[in-house]
């Protein structure tokens, strides 16, 4: 398992190979982030279609300007927030609406020793897309991200406080409905 | 207003479940081949925009460069410059101001002064072709 260090490292030094040798550099960049950041915007735009056409408009345009990061002191929390904006955008273009935390559009993918656990991983999913997106996005970069409130305050322009509000409401909410699911599988 | 240190306690149950699941959702085959592919058509025809730009200053910039020294050589282009010089835009306002003060309208005066002004301009080429 990478740490957070090591892959904000990682990241660095590929969009520094980015800057010097233009887009064929683009291939590593997306091989070492693009699960990371259609995850992120899946809980944005709530779609994977939506999130993956992001991903793509963020990563196209830095290829296509990779000055935009030469003042940027960590590239990692700036792509993150260039995803997030681009998902917002096409959130708002797209006008749809997944309350109801289906996953039919989702593309995954369940090791073959992890098989009995793919119905927790599909109530996982299925839970985190009723949040509103706004929490999702904070559980998204709390626990998948490991960031902290700080840095998480940074990428959603907003106070550490806000954040970390967020993030107890997202997991009550989260608790509540996996227990319920998991009462109803029981009784199942 | 939740307190930020009541989250630094060891992970719940949930948050192990939410970590254990961050592998579910994949990435499409198909986004990395069109993410390189747009990105690759774009900076192409980035590139070739900005060698179009270039090509074009270069050729105006040769244009303006070439065209006075052209005109140099010919004997009547050394003329223009001085009967050209009666095109003044403070004459022209001095001379509407006049007929403003003489009474009328400064728009129409402006016409009157800028066509007094072409006819002027026209003798003077006249006499001296």
């Amino acid at each position: 398992m990478v740490s957070q260090s090591q892959f904000a490292e990682r990241v660095q030094e590929c969009t520094d190979r980015l800057t010097a040798t233009g887009v064929d550099a683009l291939g590593a960049l997306f091989d070492l982030t693009s699960h990371r950041l259609v995850r992120f915007a899946v809980a944005v735009t709530r779609n994977q279609h939506d999130a993956e056409d992001a991903v793509q408009t963020a990563l196209v345009r830095l290829a296509g300007k990779p000055e935009l990061l030469r003042p940027v002191g960590a590239p990692w929390p700036y792509l993150l927030r260039m995803v997030r904006n681009e998902a917002l955008l096409v959130g708002r273009r797209k006008q749809r609406c997944h309350a109801t935390g289906d996953l039919i559009d989702l593309v995954t993918f369940c090791p073959v020793d992890e098989l009995e656990r793919e119905e927790c991983h599909r109530a996982v999913w299925s839970a985190l897309r009723t949040l509103p997106p706004e929490q999702a996005e904070v559980v998204v970069l709390k626990i998948w991200e490991d960031m902290t409130f700080a840095q998480i305050g940074q990428i959603l322009e907003t106070s550490p406080n806000t954040v970390a509000s967020r993030y107890q409401y997202a997991m009550t909410r989260l608790t509540r409905r996996l227990a319920g699911q998991q009462r109803e599988a029981q009784r199942g | 207003m939740a307190k930020m240190s009541s989250w630094n306690e060891p992970l719940s149950d949930v948050e192990a479940m939410v970590r254990a699941a961050s592998q579910y959702v994949q990435v499409s085959r198909d986004l990395r081949p069109r993410v390189l592919e747009t990105a690759r058509t774009e900076c192409g025809e980035r590139r070739a925009r900005r060698r179009i730009r270039q090509v074009a200053a270069s050729l105006v910039l040769l244009a303006v460069f070439i065209t006075p020294s052209g005109r140099g050589l010919g004997t009547e282009s050394a003329h223009y410059p001085t009967i050209l010089a009666a095109v003044d835009s403070r004459h022209i306002f001095s001379q509407a101001e006049d007929k403003v003060a003489r009474g009328g309208d400064f728009s129409w005066a402006m016409v009157e002064a800028f066509t007094n002004l072409r006819r002027e301009q026209a003798n003077a080429l006249r006499l001296e072709l």
